[in-house]
């Protein structure tokens, strides 16, 4: 059964490969890795800095852009940032099935289901309000550790400071 | 109808016209709504209370007090158990030496001066649900500069703002907002919740929602911490009951095994520390200032 819909897969990918209407870089990506072995993929959330979803020989894609009334068709997609600093995060939660080929694990077969991309929606106006913690260094001992004054003794002090109208001071080194 | 109602409405009809016009082929780059952000980044704007009209230069942060308090509690920490988020409440609303006391073992100038500042802002709890222009979050800076009423100001801060007030500029503003948020654009991607940049903006502040609250974390083995206190207290109790039954010996081996579990559990020695973990304290939530808004975006 998995080595008939593998077939299938492989079979799907050789037609696409076939099309006029996908970029040259992406037929030699899925060239690449059209003989080697697609596995189950776990991982549904991916991150990347250009993300092309390419349509199957049957169908256009149909594309939802948030903000924009009406839908897309299409038979390849790009999504890419460049000046933003953040990558991009791809999530398939919603597909019935992901494999990922072993050639090359950047190279993914989704069915059915949605696929959402999406990216940084924060500036960094607040990066200032959200600073990790600076943990506060010890400063260094340098207060006596015993302070006698007449008959009384005190240890563990802090900055002792004299002042007065006369007095010396001995220094015993 | 004082100034700040008559902005408002304005700003009301502004939102209503963007609203109507949403379906427009023409390019427009308006944008307007209300929304909850943390933070507005605002350039040379000027403000209107109900008392004054202040005019700053430069760039300032509109931000919650809230929000800004919980900035500095998160800001630094001291070593081991942290004790600078009751550090900063102490110092704001008790004795601020004593407070700054408790840090005089640390290199702590830094942490001082952002305290100093804080408190300039905030005097009694209520105040976070205040606003405030800062020059700088980090380290916070004040605005010390600007005009009220027509008269120029040098070397007194600006404090904190009731609400309402509106501020307003035309040399550009960012910010980002959240959920719960409506805004709506012409022929603009608006989504639930985005980064805005704008040429032109004017802005009404209406409140602040605060949901911060300061939580103990970094704990280990709570399960083990949980069962080892709950098991301490019914060999306790079991203990006492046995006293009353006079069965001596009973009471001694409860009261020794109940004793001994509140000690592993509760006294602060390296093992509980290796064991459970050292307490974190932090600020976790948002004081969101919620405003509503209409503008042109970059």
């Amino acid at each position: 059964m998995m080595r008939e819909s593998e077939r299938n897969m492989q079979q799907e990918l050789m037609e696409i490969m076939k099309q006029g209407q996908i970029g040259q870089e992406t037929v030699r990506r899925l060239a690449a890795c059209v003989d080697s072995e697609f596995k189950s993929s776990p991982i549904r959330y991916f991150s990347a800095r250009k993300v092309i979803v390419v349509a199957g020989t049957s169908e256009f894609l149909s594309i939802r852009i948030s903000g924009f009334g009406e839908s897309f068709k299409g038979r390849q997609l790009t999504c890419s940032n460049i000046d933003n600093p953040e990558n991009l995060e791809v999530s398939m939660a919603e597909s019935e099935m992901v494999l990922q080929s072993a050639q090359d694990p950047e190279v993914l077969y989704v069915r059915c289901g949605e696929t959402s991309i999406t990216g940084l929606k924060r500036s960094d106006v607040a990066k200032d309000l959200d600073t990790s913690a600076e943990v506060l260094k010890i400063l260094p001992r340098k207060d006596p550790d015993i302070v006698q004054i007449d008959n009384k003794v005190y240890r563990q002090t802090g900055t002792v400071y004299i002042s007065g109208p006369f007095y010396a001071v001995i220094l015993e080194r | 109808m004082n100034e700040i109602q008559e902005i408002s409405n304005l700003v009301d009809k502004e939102v209503e016209a963007i609203t109507l016009d949403a379906t427009s082929d023409l390019p427009s780059r308006k944008i307007g709504g209300k929304v909850s952000a943390r933070v507005v980044k605002l350039r040379n704007p000027k403000i209107i209370t109900t008392e004054n009209k202040i005019e700053i230069f430069g760039p300032v942060f509109l931000v919650s007090v809230g929000e800004l308090k919980k900035a500095i509690k998160n800001r630094y920490k001291t070593p081991g158990q942290n004790i600078f988020p009751q550090v900063v409440d102490d110092f704001i609303f008790n004795n601020g030496k004593e407070a700054l006391n408790r840090l005089r073992t640390f290199d702590s100038t830094q942490a001082a001066s952002d305290l100093v500042n804080l408190s300039r802002l905030v005097k009694v709890p209520s105040d976070s649900e205040k606003v405030v222009l800062v020059s700088k979050i980090k380290p916070l800076e004040l605005v010390t500069e600007y005009i009220v009423d027509g008269k120029h100001t040098s070397g007194t801060f600006l404090g904190s703002f009731d609400l309402r007030l509106v501020v307003m500029t035309d040399e550009g503003a960012q910010f980002d907002f959240e959920t719960p948020s409506h805004v709506v654009g012409t022929n603009q991607r608006v989504e639930e919740s985005m980064a805005i940049n704008m040429n032109n903006i004017m802005l009404l502040v209406e409140r602040v929602d605060d949901n911060t609250i300061q939580i103990t974390g970094g704990l280990e083995h709570v399960g083990w911490g949980n069962a080892m206190a709950i098991v301490s207290l019914i060999c306790l109790l079991a203990g006492a009951f046995s006293i009353i039954e006079k069965r001596l010996f009973f009471f001694i081996v409860l009261l020794i095994i109940g004793a001994a579990l509140a000690v592993a559990r509760y006294l602060p020695t390296n093992w509980n520390k290796n064991f459970f973990g050292i307490t974190e304290i932090q600020v976790v939530g948002n004081a969101f200032t919620v405003f509503k808004f209409y503008g042109e975006m970059a």
